[in-house]
């Protein structure tokens, strides 16, 4: 074959067509000097994009648009088409904290937007309660007794209460003894918070170490000192799925709005090489 | 089927039952509650726009006693633990536009100013602010941000979000927001509160009408519907004397039946809150040395100093029955209760823990101003509201007989409710005949306090029976300072004057002057420099039976306890010693924190 043959024969090869196209239009855009993309400059305006500009009209308006607002509407949007690509060629977005704010809450959005809808399976809330029993368990719950010794003096009501203690022991009516006060003077199995607003947080959280049956004290509280017999205590015990089912799933909602929004920026860390200069 | 029509007939005669409300022997079982019902979150125009992100949940679980973020970048909790009843109570103008307008997927984003709306630029902040306060004030929509669209589905998320947090027995919620009318920056704020779980399709707001009488309206004809509510003024201390007038909005004089529509729809109203206390004002009681307490007159949004006359609670008390001596109807026989007003989805209501109200505008010491700051004098407009005035405030009190939305309700409409400017403390009054001598000391204290007379909030009918007695009791919070002393507030009016008498009548050493009715001197508790108090000064509860020394029986007369805690430091003494810097001039170091009953009237 001889070579004007095989000429003959690559100019029919497609490829080839492709890679001269491809030549001629280098030279053409080499010719008019502008290494830009040609498909931004041209705007097209779908009609899908029609309809969204007059249908966002509506719901403000209430009213569809009439033919000249459409055109405004058209014109519009493509203003702001032409300014917002001229703007990007001339970076104004780099260095603009609100855009880059808003850009940045809009990728933390994407990143949840899903999550308003989604019902967490029973087994994902089982496992949350099985990996911290104790936050979910229901408060301890106390019945007691106790007797008010007054506030003003503590000297005083420490030697009321060596009295009061022996004439317990006595057999005297511990219902007869110490000041009035509006307090409950027997609680009955009530849980360590109410107890706290209702006496002070020390109180609450010394009836955890007083043993159970006799009389203590005295123990402090936010109006004085108190004797305290504890009739009975009902330990936090493991919480089931069923009662805690509201907390569980607040819970799993904004974990899990933590856990995507960390998992997608790590995705798009993992792309990055950071470098940073300390000064 | 017979039978299972009875079947169901018998089920349903059993859920009748358990539905009944609370019988009348059940109220010596009633119990203190406390709770906040007006509060704040990321659907209210301003809440958003001052930067608060926060959800109708992230609220509830304040409430219960979790932490939430504040806008500034910090966690906030509540130090005395989960509250008893909440309220999401955002403002129903533009609910949930600001947030539609910064979501990239709302075609409301595609407002041309939207993006201007979001910024942590303070000034930024004030421009965008004004622009939405002038349009609620104005009563004006602005047409493309009034989308009611978007505002049902924010309705419906409050809603959403108050049925599940919802916890009979334990937690109660209920679905609210507020009516923003402000004619001229005079306040006409309401808060709004449905009783259950069905509520109207959207709520009314200003930019319906600026005329609080025609969300009566809407009310009543909600109620017709079997959906009942109620609306609680407050802030009235900025309302330019607007709130309490002698006329209706169009200046009429006030008839009876403006008095009864009133009565049926406003049983209540927020006596203290964090933008200031509507008790009384200086000026108005000049003779009561604890008048000027936390008291804020700066109009919303401006820098102008509103009208006291008109704007108190006290005063209003007087002149309903004034106009009841003309007309015969009382149109401001109102109980009290606190709240916060928070906007970012909790309240401030301790002092060591103040994180102020209005998210990135006094979310830092910078925003308070508790000290002097360099250029501070050039503020203008919103930018200049002195945040430092504001006040760690308030909680709601209700005596209700279990913790649920019809008992709570129902203590509001009975008005057997109590004010309190953050501490939890109880206070309670009864007044009757026949009480026995040792009464508190009794087992069935309450069985007689009610039975041989009536409870704060209603009417006691004298029927030739003399002065009666007062049964006046408040218990400190376990966790705060001690009772200083105890006080009925007395209000009349002679001929249409307005009087008003303050007694001391339990102190916590000593008893009150006979002449004077004051208790004697007490010495200073508090070290402003730590902070420190004495534990040891001040009574951890008052109690007692009193009768009026000055009664006449001739005369109708309302009365009200105000209990008084030792003073403690203002929020702005610890920010300031926090911060190595003396207090500004204007701001007392101490604070006496307190709680107000509502009234009983009294009348021959």
């Amino acid at each position: 074959m001889v070579l004007k043959d095989r000429l003959r024969a690559a100019l029919r090869e497609p490829l080839v067509h492709f890679l001269l196209m491809g030549f001629a239009l280098f030279l053409f855009f080499a010719w008019r000097g502008d290494a830009v993309d040609p498909e931004s400059r041209t705007i097209t305006i779908t009609e899908e994009q029609v309809e969204r500009l007059a249908a966002s009209w509506a719901q403000t308006w209430q009213r569809p648009p009439s033919q000249s607002e459409l055109d405004g509407l058209i014109r519009d949007f493509v203003k702001e088409e032409i300014y917002y690509r001229e703007g990007l060629r001339l970076g104004l977005e780099q260095d603009d904290a609100i855009i880059r704010r808003r850009i940045r809450s809009k990728m933390e959005f994407l990143a949840i937007s899903e999550l308003e809808n989604e019902v967490p399976s029973d087994a994902s809330l089982q496992a949350l309660l099985d990996k911290s029993p104790q936050t979910y368990a229901q408060d301890a719950r106390y019945s007691f007794d106790q007797i008010y010794l007054g506030a003003q003096d503590e000297a005083a009501a420490l030697s009321r209460a060596k009295q009061i203690l022996e004439s317990l022991k006595n057999g005297a009516d511990w219902q007869n003894l110490g000041d009035a006060i509006s307090l409950p003077r027997s609680p009955d199995n009530v849980d360590r918070t109410r107890i706290a607003s209702d006496f002070g947080d020390d109180f609450a959280a010394a009836l955890a170490g007083l043993k159970a049956g006799a009389w203590s004290g005295p123990v402090a509280s936010g109006f004085g000192l108190h004797l305290v017999r504890i009739r009975a205590v009902q330990t936090s015990s493991k919480p089931k799925l069923a009662d805690v089912r509201q907390k569980l799933e607040n819970d799993w909602r904004a974990q899990t709005v933590k856990d995507r929004e960390a998992k997608a920026y790590q995705t798009l860390l993992d792309g990055y090489t950071i470098k940073i200069a300390i000064p | 089927m017979k039978r299972s029509i009875k079947s169901r007939w018998l089920a349903g005669a059993a859920l009748l039952v358990l539905s009944t409300p609370a019988v009348a022997d059940e109220a010596d079982r009633r119990q203190a509650l406390f709770g906040d019902v007006h509060v704040h979150t990321g659907l209210s125009f301003d809440s958003y726009i001052f930067g608060i992100r926060r959800t109708p949940d992230d609220a509830y679980r304040y409430a219960l006693g979790e932490s939430v973020r504040h806008a500034s970048g910090y966690d906030i909790q509540l130090k005395g633990g989960a509250l008893d009843f909440y309220a999401v109570t955002d403002h129903s103008e533009y609910l949930g536009v600001l947030p539609a307008m910064d979501d990239a997927s709302s075609p409301m984003s595609l407002i041309d100013y939207a993006k201007d709306m979001f910024s942590n630029v303070r000034d930024k902040i004030a421009a965008a602010f004004g622009r939405v306060f002038q349009s609620i004030t104005d009563g004006k929509p602005i047409p493309e941000m009034d989308n009611r669209e978007v505002v049902r589905s924010a309705w419906a998320e409050l809603n959403g979000a108050a049925e599940r947090f919802y916890k009979p027995g334990k937690f109660t919620t209920f679905t609210g927001y507020e009516y923003t009318s402000q004619p001229g920056y005079g306040n006409l704020h309401r808060v709004v509160l449905f009783k259950g779980s069905r509520v109207p399709e959207q709520p009314f707001g200003s930019l319906d009408s600026v005329n609080p009488e025609d969300l009566w309206t809407w009310l009543d004809g909600n109620r017709a519907k079997g959906i009942d509510g109620i609306a609680i003024p407050h802030n009235s201390n900025v309302s330019d004397g607007r709130m309490f007038q002698l006329t209706d909005f169009a200046g009429k004089p006030i008839d009876s039946a403006y008095a009864e529509t009133r009565m049926r729809n406003e049983p209540i109203v927020e006596m203290s809150q964090v933008k200031g206390t509507s008790d009384t004002h200086p000026l108005l009681s000049p003779n009561d040395e604890w008048a000027d307490f936390e008291t804020y007159d700066t109009l919303l949004g401006t820098d102008i100093k509103g009208k006291a006359d008109g704007s108190y609670i006290r005063q209003a008390l007087q002149r309903g029955l004034a106009i009841e001596e003309k007309t015969g109807r009382n149109p401001y026989q109102f109980g009290l209760i606190g709240s916060s007003d928070t906007h970012n989805a909790g309240g401030p209501v301790e002092e060591d823990h103040y994180f102020g109200k209005t998210g990135l505008n006094d979310g830092t010491p910078e925003g308070r101003r508790a000290v002097n700051y360099a250029g501070e004098e050039n503020l203008k407009g919103s930018n200049a509201t002195p945040f430092y005035k504001w006040s760690a405030a308030g909680l709601a009190g209700v005596w209700a007989e279990r913790n649920n939305r019809e008992d709570i309700f129902a203590a509001f409409r009975r008005k057997e409710t109590f004010a309190t400017s953050g501490p939890r403390i109880k206070v309670r009054l009864f007044a009757g005949y026949n009480y026995p001598a040792a009464i508190f000391a009794r087992k069935d204290f309450a069985k007689l306090a009610y039975g041989q007379g009536v409870p704060m909030g209603s009417n006691l009918a004298l029927a030739g029976r003399g002065a009666p007695t007062f049964l006046a009791q408040a218990i400190k919070d376990a966790n705060s300072a001690g009772l200083q002393r105890l006080q009925i507030i007395k209000g009349w009016s002679e001929n249409g004057q307005l009087k008003e008498a303050v007694y001391d009548i339990a102190c916590a050493s000593g008893v009150p002057d006979n002449k004077t009715h004051r208790c004697p001197a007490v010495a200073a508790n508090v070290n402003t420099k730590t902070c420190r108090i004495n534990p040891k000064l001040g009574a951890p509860e008052l109690k007692i039976a009193w009768r009026d020394p000055e009664f006449d029986a001739k005369r109708r007369a309302f009365y009200y306890v105000r209990v008084l805690e030792n003073p403690t430091c203002r929020w702005s003494t610890y920010e300031a010693n926090l911060l190595g810097k003396p207090v500004r001039k204007e701001l007392p170091l101490t604070i006496q924190e307190r709680a107000w009953s509502s009234p009983i009237w009294v009348r021959g």
